[in-house]
């Protein structure tokens, strides 16, 4: 038998650090639980999605390029047929069949890339998403689309829900909790939202896929590049139509910066809001990234379809933080990233950030002091900062505040009942985030979403939950032992209170609702 | 902004910001104030919060300002290649994609208040709204917003009630602005099957026995409030299935919020304060008031006024309805016919006591020595200053108590006067 201390610590291994106990797990680790989740950090490649049929990055562009020209044409011999039909029943010839859709937003595809403002790219028109669908059955699983799917522009409908089904299952599957823990956590800090619309919707799967999860034990420096210079970052914050006013295109069209991405970098990805940079800065740091847009010639495109473009590159030094970047080209942006990878502001937030998440709001300062130091000393190695959290005394013994985000909880539900995802499983778990506000990659805003304790609590969001354990409660094997599961899964923390409630309930599924929505599931 | 970079706690921040992507939650105080039966005046009170930050000067534009072409640069009303808009007076012309909130200027029934801003003056979204719902002078933590302390000022009476088919849930998800010591309900778009009454009970009794008091409490708010509710999934469908089932795209969840705003906010016995919430308002890129993005998320706030108005029915003659975003935007397009963050903005004033017909500005105008740090419409007026003259005129809260706890810090910022109808 384990001693109760190992008990303990296996618990906080699998649900602090981890995704939720399967079964039998904590029982398995408790011989050396810190060593597990220690372990972890020198398996990057626990990290890796490599389920089929998931497409890269530019070939999911192209592909939702293609279904926005098809519902456009779509929607305008739809419109074509209702002004005829209305022409016909007027029995008055010559109607206008100016199509009002169209106006301003018809894209010149395939020459973005050639002289970068072709058009509008359609962003934040639609906001239902293919997550949103499965609300009411629009989607079916192969994809097979209702008409009226059509009339709702920029949307490829089975990209985001296959990406969104193999994000779920391998964190079902998952042995090395941390590692997807890592992966959520990092794909929120550099956030993007399918809610921009446009071609974002296409790509946020990939860009986790191809950005983030290579990387959770790599280098923060190349973490920030490969995110700044993803396609899905590009266009989610306008940087693929910012253009150096005085670079080659920019003085012959008379167009210039956008700042989007240059501040979000700096107050979100980086520094932080208080990191001391100024107004100026940021401007400079817009022109710093000017050139850096998407590449949507197709064919030809390697990587992930971002391209730099030196004809709307502003020429030119700038000053970011007192230092001047005199570089030519794409080499400017990659000198100001290596200062900010760097900078000790960075290492205090993201350090900060890191802590909270994982140890809670009431986490002893010292965590993040050591979590920065580790960063700082090991010129921003995420192994070697991770291990620094995991290795804290302090970060096992804060007790359990936080409550799980609707992801966290949807997963740790579906982990500990052994649930698959079929259709009808997948569904109660997809409408539950979204019924809780947390559709998969569509956080609110660049900040991604909030992290205090608890953010996540509210009267009816409660309820909410109360009604998913309710649905998924019965599904499980009619056969279950709960109390024997809810021992083995809370550990600890299947004190008298949970006890009673989960072996006086009226049903086993009463017994299951009552044991995911007890404090000891909810607060990790 | 993100709190954890200054080690903040921000426990609400999931509610303010809005959780759907384009969020339409309606808020409203659970109480009625005593006044409402005093017989006589019946006031209403709506704030409707623009988040992204809203380009005044594309929405109402300064046509008549001799910088005004040349200083932005960009696809503005009345230039040589754009519409003209809307003519307000000589010198505004709002977006044409207004025109249900044009009409109602025309009729007296909506003003303008232009260069205007919250005393917040960086340019982060999050600490902008911040400043913007908490009342206070800076940024700073927060837990209560400037609605929610007005709240704890009025007579409370007693609690509303609600039928079901409304679709109202308890203690949901408050905007920063409404919380505070009240009891406040929020409508939103509807989810799942329910769990029993009986398992609900069970719950709590957890809850206590396990000593959590905070999910004790919250699931005891979420299980009051929805009891006054009725059931608040039966009620969220059949909102949803209704009378609102017209209503299509991208502007069905504000209509549909507004809709149930002024159904209820026109009840004898419906709740008299209320916040409404619309987000789509960040427009670095097709900034065009026209045909571009902030031109449809203009005509996705005038369809959500002109429900509200038309749900209000008589009670719109009792409405004033407050329109605020956190702050402007940059003077100049920037390079992708949007513009970037920037300082000051429009707000309306909308509503059946509202003395409108009028653009209220101290104009600073676009000359690049007017502009604020070289680049934004510079803020001539404060917001809680209109603030506090609404809640002053049309809610009778006292001076002293504006200055000291609803806008705490502001006694040197005296209220606007003549807003409203006297």
């Amino acid at each position: 038998m384990p001693s109760e201390s190992a008990i303990r610590d296996a618990h906080t291994a699998l649900t602090r650090f981890g995704l939720g106990p399967r079964p039998g797990e904590c029982a398995a680790i408790a011989s050396d639980p810190r060593g597990f989740v220690l372990a972890q950090c020198g398996r990057p490649q626990a990290a890796l999605i490599t389920a089929a049929g998931l497409l890269p990055t530019p070939e999911n562009m192209a592909l939702n390029l293609k279904d926005r020209r098809e519902r456009r044409v779509a929607r305008k011999l739809e419109n074509e047929q209702i002004e005829a039909a209305k022409a016909a029943a007027k029995a008055s010839g010559g109607g206008d069949m100016a199509d009002p859709d169209m106006a301003g937003g018809d894209m010149a595809a395939g020459d973005m890339a050639g002289d970068g403002m072709a058009g509008g790219d359609m962003a934040g028109a639609d906001m239902a998403g293919d997550l949103a669908a499965v609300d009411d059955g629009t989607v079916k699983r192969d994809g097979a689309d209702r008409p009226e799917r059509l009339r709702q522009p920029g949307f490829s409908p089975t990209t985001v829900r296959r990406e969104a089904a193999a994000r779920f299952d391998h964190g079902l599957a998952a042995t090395d909790g941390l590692t997807e823990r890592l992966v959520l956590f990092w794909s929120n800090h550099f956030a993007v939202s399918a809610a921009k619309g446009g071609s974002v919707p296409s790509m946020v799967g990939s860009y986790e896929r191809e950005a983030i999860r290579p990387h959770v034990y790599g280098r923060f420096r190349d973490l920030l590049e490969v995110t700044v210079k993803h396609p899905a970052m590009l266009v989610y914050l306008d940087n693929w139509k910012s253009v150096g006013p005085n670079s080659r295109i920019g003085a012959r069209k008379g167009i210039g910066l956008n700042e989007n991405l240059a501040r979000e970098v700096l107050e979100l990805h980086t520094l932080g809001v208080d990191g001391g940079y100024t107004q100026a800065d940021v401007t400079s740091f817009a022109k710093v990234l000017t050139g850096w847009t998407i590449d949507r010639n197709g064919g030809r495109v390697e990587g992930t379809g971002a391209i730099f473009l030196p004809r709307r590159h502003e020429p030119g030094d700038f000053t970011v933080l007192g230092k001047v970047y005199g570089q030519k080209g794409p080499k400017q942006l990659d000198a100001v990233l290596d200062d900010l990878a760097r900078h000790p502001a960075t290492a205090r937030h993201i350090a900060r950030k890191l802590t909270r998440h994982f140890v809670g709001d009431g986490a002893p300062t010292e965590i993040a002091e050591a979590v920065a130091r580790a960063f700082l000393d090991s010129d921003g190695d995420l192994a070697a900062t991770t291990k620094a959290l995991v290795s804290s005394d302090a970060a096992w013994a804060t007790p359990p505040a936080k409550i799980r985000d609707p992801y966290l909880f949807t997963m740790a539900s579906f982990r500990v009942l052994s649930l698959t995802t079929d259709a009808e499983n997948e569904k109660a778990a997809f409408n539950m985030m979204n019924a809780l506000g947390q559709k998969i990659w569509t956080p609110p805003s660049p900040a991604g979403w909030p992290d205090a304790d608890d953010a996540w609590l509210a009267g009816d969001a409660l309820l909410e939950r109360l009604d998913f354990a309710t649905v998924v409660a019965r599904r499980i094997d009619p056969e279950l032992d709960v109390p024997g599961l809810a021992a083995d899964a809370l550990g600890p923390r299947y004190d008298q209170p949970t006890r009673e409630a989960v072996t006086r309930a009226e049903s086993r599924e009463q017994a299951v609702s009552l044991m995911l929505l007890s404090p000891g599931f909810q607060r990790i | 902004m993100d709190r954890s970079s200054t080690g903040l706690l921000v426990p609400h921040a999931v509610t303010r910001r809005g959780l759907l992507g384009i969020t339409a939650t309606f808020t409203a105080w659970a109480a009625l104030p005593r006044f409402a039966h005093a017989g006589g005046r019946d006031p209403r009170l709506v704030v409707l919060v623009l988040r992204g930050a809203m380009d005044g000067l594309s929405t109402v534009a300064p046509v008549g300002d001799p910088d005004h072409e040349r200083a932005r640069g960009g696809p503005v009303l009345g230039s040589s290649e754009q519409a003209p808009g809307l003519a307000l007076d000589s010198f505004f012309a709002m977006s044409p994609r207004l025109p249900a909130l044009g009409a109602m200027y025309q009729s007296g029934e909506a003003l303008v208040v232009h260069a205007v801003a919250s005393p917040y003056r960086e340019r982060s979204h999050f600490d902008g709204q911040d400043v913007l719902e908490s009342g206070l002078p800076a940024v700073g933590v927060a837990d209560t917003g400037w609605l929610g302390r007005t709240l704890a000022l009025l007579p409370e009476g007693e609690m509303v009630q609600f039928t079901s088919g409304e679709g109202f849930a308890a203690g949901a998800q408050v905007p920063l602005i409404m919380r505070g010591r009240s009891k406040v309900v929020s409508w939103m778009p509807a989810g799942y099957p329910e769990a029993s009454e009986d398992t609900r009970a069970r719950l709590l009794s957890l809850y206590r026995h396990a000593g959590d008091e905070r999910l004790a409490m919250t699931l005891e708010e979420g299980l009051e409030l929805g009891m006054v509710a009725g059931s608040e999934k039966e009620a969220k469908r059949a909102a949803r299935s209704g009378a609102d089932a017209d209503v299509k795209g991208r502007s069905r969840p504000a209509i549909e919020a507004a809709r149930v705003a002024g159904r209820v906010l026109s009840k004898e016995d419906g709740p008299r304060i209320g916040t409404l919430d619309l987000s789509g308002f960040d427009n670095h890129s097709r900034g065009d008031p026209v045909d571009g993005q902030l031109g449809d998320s203009l005509a996705v706030l005038d369809a959500t006024l002109l429900a509200l108005k038309e749900s209000l029915g008589p009670a719109w003659r009792d409405t004033v309805v407050m329109v605020v975003t956190e702050f402007g935007r940059t003077v100049a397009f920037n390079g992708s016919g949007g513009t970037d963050h920037g300082t000051g903005t429009a707000l309306f004033l909308l509503g059946g006591g509202v003395a409108g017909g009028r653009v209220v500005a101290d104009w600073p105008g676009l000359s690049q020595a007017a502009l604020f740090e070289g680049r934004d419409l510079r803020p001539t007026t404060d917001l809680r200053s209109v603030a506090k003259g609404v809640l002053r005129d049309h809610l009778g809260v006292g001076e002293r108590a504006l200055a000291e706890s609803v806008f705490p810090g502001s006694a040197d910022l005296k209220p606007v006067s003549d807003l409203l109808r006297s």
